[in-house]
């Protein structure tokens, strides 16, 4: 684990670097060629691009558009769309209920499906064990994550808690044993299969990448009810998007004054930052804005057991207690915290963390109130 | 290196999901491969369902695995769980082929167990 002094120490290092420049939420990188900027826009066009049954929405769908959810303050941002997952878990092994149409299970279907099977929603699927509700995340800053190189979230990973500080991070694994860092749960390897996956899962538009609909339920979509041809969208407009969503940069975070800059140390002091890792690097790209940039990542990318009231799902390997260090980048744009939006405010959020977090909760909670005052202080100005 | 490998792979994959299968439309025995977590083995029948797909959008793929194929991997030896060495959780790399508009396994072969 890097010394929260040398990540302190980096982190002005890189703002002092990028001079007053400041990346807002919603803003592409810093130095990106004029092509990659000319890309960013036009990707920007395709993310909010809202989509009707004629131009490939549904038959099930959750939102019409990326930028439908993610919306908030910009396109990228949060929204207040919540959507539900399921899934089994079973002797330890988890299903994601594919053949019941899972994991996601879709809100809303289109004029066609209602017609033919009478249904507003995707069934929810009779096997699952848990549901789970998903508040839609800012994306901000997620292309930076998405080049943190393997190496380096293995490096933070302890899953039999070696140095007994009781915190045991491990990696999820994808369905074919890549390791995982997208979504709560961290089931997805890299940034272009969540938004190619996304595509599909929440909109039901279908691409190059995935060029198969989902199931209704497990069982195939009724005929004449989904006439639009597949792939319904074309590689450009998927590369389009993808290269808006990596060169969404992560915002700047605020000048600290002398209570923040008080938090942040805090907020190592107190362990948050075993978990919510300060930096992380990237690594080869051939975007110069993406090489070897050093990110105020907050997250080491691992999964953590936050105990039985945070549990819902299970999705790989992640068990229903276990969720991804969520990443504070953007954090004054978010409006719900956790998982669910069960937290109003972020105190509420780290009352609210178990298992792993538990000692760190507990430190927070025994600070004389100036010092949580100070801690929250630095927590809004990410 | 190991990630573009396999991301490629996906790529054949999702095209032969569609029945598009660029690479492979001119020779229809073109091997196609697929990586995923056994979803479920059926002893009777010889089929295997794996989980596949991309990012959230999670697929099933059904093949048939005749008698004889056997299944590959440092950890498969003697292994006793499934009928063909396989039991649902396993990450399996599985070649196949297209005969009669289904899939057939040529190749099974486990995965590492991961952590
Ligand atoms: C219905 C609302 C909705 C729509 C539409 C939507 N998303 Fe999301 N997005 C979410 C939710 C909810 C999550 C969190 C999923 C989870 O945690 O498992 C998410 C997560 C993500 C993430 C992962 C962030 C992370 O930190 O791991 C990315 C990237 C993303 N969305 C991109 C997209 C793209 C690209 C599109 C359009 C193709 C899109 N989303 C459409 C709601 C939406
Ligand atoms: C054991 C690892 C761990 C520790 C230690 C930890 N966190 Fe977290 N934190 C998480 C995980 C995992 C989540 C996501 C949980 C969820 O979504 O249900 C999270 C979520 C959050 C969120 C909500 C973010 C959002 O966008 O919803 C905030 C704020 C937060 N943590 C702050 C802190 C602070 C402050 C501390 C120190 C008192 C701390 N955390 C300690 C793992 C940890």
């Amino acid at each position: 684990m890097s010394s929260p002094g040398a990540a302190a120490a980096l982190w002005l290092a890189a703002f002092a670097f990028a001079g007053c420049r400041v990346v807002k939420p919603g803003d592409p990188l810093l130095g990106l060629t004029r092509e990659q900027r000319d890309r960013f826009e036009r990707g920007r066009a395709v993310f909010d691009s809202v989509f009707t049954p004629e131009t490939g929405l549904g038959p099930l769908f959750n939102s019409t558009a990326c930028g439908e959810c993610h919306e908030d303050p910009k396109s990228g941002g949060t929204g207040d769309e919540v959507e539900v997952h399921a899934t089994a878990f079973r002797g330890g092994v988890c299903d994601p209920l594919v053949q019941e149409g899972g994991p996601v299970i879709q809100q809303h279907t289109t004029p066609a499906l209602k017609q033919a099977l009478g249904i507003d929603a995707e069934p929810f699927p009779p096997s699952a064990t848990a549901r789970a509700m998903r508040t839609t995340p800012v994306i901000f800053g997620r292309g930076l994550l998405d080049l943190v190189p393997d190496s380096v979230i293995l490096s933070y990973a302890d899953p039999d808690d070696k140095n007994h500080d009781g915190i045991s991070g491990r990696v999820n694994r994808n369905v074919d044993g890549r390791i995982g860092r997208f979504g709560r749960k961290a089931l997805v390897p890299t940034l272009r299969e969540f938004n190619d996956g996304a595509f599909v899962a929440e909109q039901g538009v279908t691409n190059p990448s995935v060029p198969t609909e989902e199931t209704i339920g497990g069982k195939p979509i009724p005929g004449g009810v989904d006439p639009v041809a597949d792939p319904e969208i074309n590689q450009d407009q998927l590369d389009l998007t993808n290269d808006f969503v990596r060169f969404l940069g992560a915002p700047t975070p605020e000048r600290l004054g002398g209570e923040g800059r008080r938090g942040r140390e805090i907020f190592s002091r107190i362990g948050c930052a075993a978990c919510h890792v300060p930096m992380l690097r990237t690594g080869a790209s051939p975007v110069a804005a993406l090489r070897s940039k050093d990110v105020a990542a907050y997250t080491d990318l691992l999964l953590h057991d936050m105990g039985p009231d945070l549990a819902d799902i299970c999705l790989g390997l992640a068990t229903p207690a276990e969720f991804r260090t969520e990443p504070l980048i953007g954090l004054r744009s978010v409006k719900t915290f956790l998982h669910d939006g069960r937290a109003a405010t972020p105190e509420q959020a780290i009352q609210d963390h178990g298992g792993e977090a538990a000692g760190a909760r507990d430190r927070f909670q025994a600070l004389p109130p100036a010092e949580r005052q100070a801690l929250i202080a630095f927590l809004k100005s990410l | 290196m190991k990630q573009a490998a396999v991301f490629a792979i996906t790529g054949v994959l999702a095209g032969s999901l569609a029945g598009v299968a660029q690479q492979a439309a001119p020779q229809p025995a073109v091997p196609y491969t697929y990586q995923g977590t056994v979803h479920s083995v059926q002893a009777k029948t010889g089929t295997l369902e794996l989980i596949t797909g991309v990012g959230h959008a999670l697929r099933l793929v059904r093949m048939s695995v005749p008698t004889g194929v056997r299944v590959a991997g440092t950890a498969a030896a003697g292994a006793s769980g499934g009928v063909m060495g396989v039991q649902p959780g396993d990450v399996v790399r599985v070649v196949c082929h297209r005969a009669g508009g289904r899939l057939v396994a040529d190749k099974v072969e486990k995965l590492e167990p991961t952590r």
